[in-house]
C-alpha cells in the first residue's frame, strides 16, 4: 500500500476529553481509540489509558482513490497509488474512487482494509497494543461485524463493537456536568434519531441502554434521499447525466426541508456537452428531503407509542436529531412542526450539528476505557 | 385418573392442547429472547384459554390449579434441560470454530456466522452507566445470536426424546 502522507489536508489534532469517565486498567504502552467508520465519514480518537488528553482527534472522509494506469506522472503527489479521504476526494478525477462502507459497513473489503491501515498509519500510535471500540449500525449483523474483524486484523491487537446509538448516547453526555442542576442528563429521558448515509435509527434512551423493543431502523436514509433526487432530476434533465456522487454534493450544498417557495433556491452548475449549465434542483431536492422527514417522523410516532405514557412529555422535549441527516437545514424545525401538527404537546427537537461524528468516537473512547480485560476481543493477525 | 373429564370432552381435550402448546410457545420465546411475545402469550393469550378449559373440563377447581402446576412446572422443566444441552453443544461448536479461526480464519467459521443474520440488539435493560454490563450483555446477545445460528432453539427442543413422551393427558388417553 502506498499513500502519500504529506499532502493530506486532514489534521491530527491533540486536545482534551475532561469529560471522559477516568480510566482503570490496561497495561502501560496500550493506547485506547474510539472509531466511528462511517459511510461518508469516520472520526477516531485516541488516548492513553490513564488520560483524558487526547492523542488523535481526527475526522477523516472514508473514501479510498486507486490511481487510474494512464495518469501523469506528478499529478498525484508523490505518485501514489492510493489516496485516501481529503486527498482522495481532491484528485478524484485521476483515482478510481471506492467507498468501503455502505449503509455503515463494508462492502468492499479490500478498500476497507486499506483504509483501516491508513488510519492506523495516520494515528502513529507507535508499538504498544492498540485497543479500539469501534461503532456498528444498530441494524448491523454478525457478516458485518465478522467483516469488520477481518478488515480490522492487524490494525488493532483488540476489538470491541457496540451498537453506533449507544456509543452517540454516551458521547453526548457530559458527565462533568451531572451535579449541574441547569444540566439535562441526554440519556435520562430522550429520543436519538441517527440519520447516517445507509441506515436511519430512531431510539428510546431512558435511563438504560437501548433494548430490542426501544429502537427502529430503517434503510432509507442519506443514500436513499441521493437516489430519489438523482431519478427526479435525471427526469427534468435527461441531457445533464448526473451521478450519484455529484448528487450528494447538490444535496450536501442545498438539503433542506422548508416547503419549496421558502427554500432558498438550488441552482447548480454542470457540464453538458463540454459547456456550464446552470439547472434548478429546488423541487428534486426538496422532495428527496421530504421523503426522509417523512419516514422519520412515522418512526418518531412509532417510537413514542411505545414509551410509557407518564414519561413522554419529558421524553418530547428531548428529541435529538444527530448523523449526516441531521445537517439537513431546517430538519429538527420541520420534524417539530409536525410532531405539534400531529397533537403531540410542546415538543422539542434538538439537533447536534456539525459535531454530530465527535459523539459516537468519543462514547466509543469512554467505553474503551471502562471495558474489562475480559471483554475485549483479540484479532490475530 | 382424574384428568378422565379432560379426556372424554372433546372441547376440553383440544382446549388442553392449546395451553400446553402456548406454555411451550412461552418457554421457547424466552429462550430465544423474545421476552415482550412470551410475555403477551401468558399474559393475554394463556388466560383466555385456561378459563375456557376450566369452565368445560368438568373437574374441580383445585384440580384444574394443581394440572396447570404440573404442567408449566414440567415445560419448564423441559425448556431447561434443552437450554442446558443446547448450551453445551453450542459451546462445543463455538470452541472448535474458534479454534479454526484463528488457525486460518476458516471458511467453514465464517459459513456458519453467515446464518446470524439478524442485529445485534439488547434483550434485557442495562442502565447507561453499567458500560461494563452493556458488554457483557452485547457479548451475550451475540453469543445467543451465534447459538441460534448453529443449533436453533426450536430445533433442539422439539428434537429432544423426553418432550414427546411427556405425559400429557391426551397421550394417557392414547
Amino acid at each position: 500500500m502506498s499513500s502519500s502522507k504529506n499532502s493530506s489536508s486532514a489534521s491530527a489534532l491533540v486536545s482534551s476529553d475532561s469529560n471522559s469517565p477516568i480510566p482503570q486498567t490496561t497495561a502501560t504502552n496500550t493506547v485506547l481509540v474510539g472509531l466511528d467508520w462511517g459511510t461518508n465519514m469516520s472520526c477516531v480518537m485516541a488516548a492513553a489509558p490513564n488520560s483524558t488528553e487526547l492523542m488523535v482527534h481526527e475526522q477523516i472522509p472514508t473514501v479510498v482513490g486507486y490511481a487510474n494506469e494512464n495518469v501523469l506522472e506528478g499529478v498525484i503527489p508523490g505518485d501514489a497509488k492510493v489516496l485516501f479521504g481529503r486527498e482522495a476526494q481532491r484528485y478524484a478525477n485521476h483515482l478510481n474512487v471506492v467507498r468501503p462502507l455502505r449503509g455503515g459497513v463494508i462492502k468492499e473489503r479490500a478498500a476497507a482494509r486499506a483504509f483501516a491501515l491508513h488510519l492506523r498509519d495516520r494515528m502513529n500510535l507507535g508499538e504498544g497494543e492498540i485497543r479500539a471500540v469501534v461503532g456498528m449500525p444498530a441494524s448491523s449483523d454478525a457478516v458485518a461485524r465478522e467483516d469488520a474483524r477481518a478488515a480490522l486484523k492487524g490494525v488493532f491487537h483488540k476489538v470491541i463493537f457496540v451498537p453506533e446509538p449507544f456509543l452517540a448516547a454516551l458521547g453526548y453526555r457530559d458527565e462533568s456536568r451531572l451535579s449541574d442542576p441547569d444540566y439535562q442528563d441526554p440519556v435520562l429521558n430522550s429520543l436519538y434519531i441517527d440519520i447516517g448515509a445507509g441506515s436511519t435509527d430512531v431510539c428510546l434512551v431512558q435511563g438504560h441502554y437501548p433494548t430490542v423493543n426501544d429502537q427502529l431502523s430503517a434503510t432509507f436514509a442519506g443514500d436513499a434521499v441521493d437516489q430519489v433526487i438523482l431519478e427526479a432530476a435525471s427526469v427534468a434533465y435527461p441531457d445533464c447525466g448526473f451521478t450519484p456522487t455529484r448528487i450528494r454534493e447538490f444535496k450536501e450544498k442545498h438539503a433542506s426541508v422548508f416547503n419549496e417557495g421558502s427554500a432558498s433556491p438550488a441552482i447548480v452548475t454542470v457540464m453538458v456537452g463540454g459547456k456550464p449549465r446552470k439547472v434548478d434542483l429546488t423541487s428534486q431536492i426538496a422532495a428527496g428531503c421530504d421523503a426522509l422527514l417523512q419516514k422519520v417522523f412515522a418512526m418518531v410516532v412509532e417510537l413514542i407509542g411505545r414509551a410509557n405514557p407518564d414519561l413522554v412529555s419529558e421524553l418530547l422535549q428531548n428529541v435529538i436529531v444527530t448523523g449526516g441527516g441531521s445537517l439537513m437545514r431546517g430538519f429538527g424545525v420541520a420534524l417539530q412542526s409536525k410532531l405539534i401538527e400531529e397533537g403531540f404537546e410542546n415538543p422539542r427537537v434538538n439537533v447536534l450539528g456539525q459535531n454530530y461524528k465527535d459523539y459516537v468516537a468519543r462514547g466509543a473512547l469512554k467505553t474503551a476505557r471502562l471495558a474489562k480485560d475480559r471483554q475485549w476481543q483479540t484479532l490475530i493477525d | 385418573m382424574q384428568s378422565n373429564a379432560v379426556v372424554t370432552c372433546p372441547k376440553a381435550s383440544k382446549l388442553w392442547q392449546e395451553i400446553v402448546g402456548t406454555t411451550r410457545e412461552a418457554c421457547l420465546l424466552r429462550q430465544e429472547g423474545r421476552e415482550q411475545e412470551a410475555v403477551d402469550l401468558l399474559q393475554q393469550q394463556l388466560p383466555v384459554t385456561i378459563r375456557q378449559w376450566s369452565n368445560s373440563c368438568g373437574e374441580s377447581p383445585e384440580r384444574c390449579r394443581e394440572m396447570l402446576r404440573e404442567l408449566f412446572a414440567r415445560e419448564q422443566e423441559a425448556a431447561r434441560i434443552a437450554a442446558l444441552q443446547r448450551r453445551l453443544i453450542v459451546d462445543e461448536v463455538c470452541s472448535r470454530l474458534q479454534v479454526q479461526r484463528n488457525a486460518n480464519d476458516s471458511v467453514e467459521g465464517r459459513v456458519v456466522v453467515k446464518e446470524a443474520l439478524r442485529p445485534l440488539q439488547l434483550r434485557h435493560r442495562v442502565p447507561i452507566d453499567d458500560v461494563v454490563g452493556m458488554l457483557d450483555a452485547l457479548q451475550q446477545a451475540e453469543r445467543g445470536e451465534l447459538a441460534e445460528a448453529i443449533l436453533p432453539a426450536r430445533q433442539n427442543f422439539s428434537s429432544l426424546s423426553f418432550v414427546s413422551q411427556l405425559p400429557y393427558p391426551d397421550a394417557a388417553r392414547e
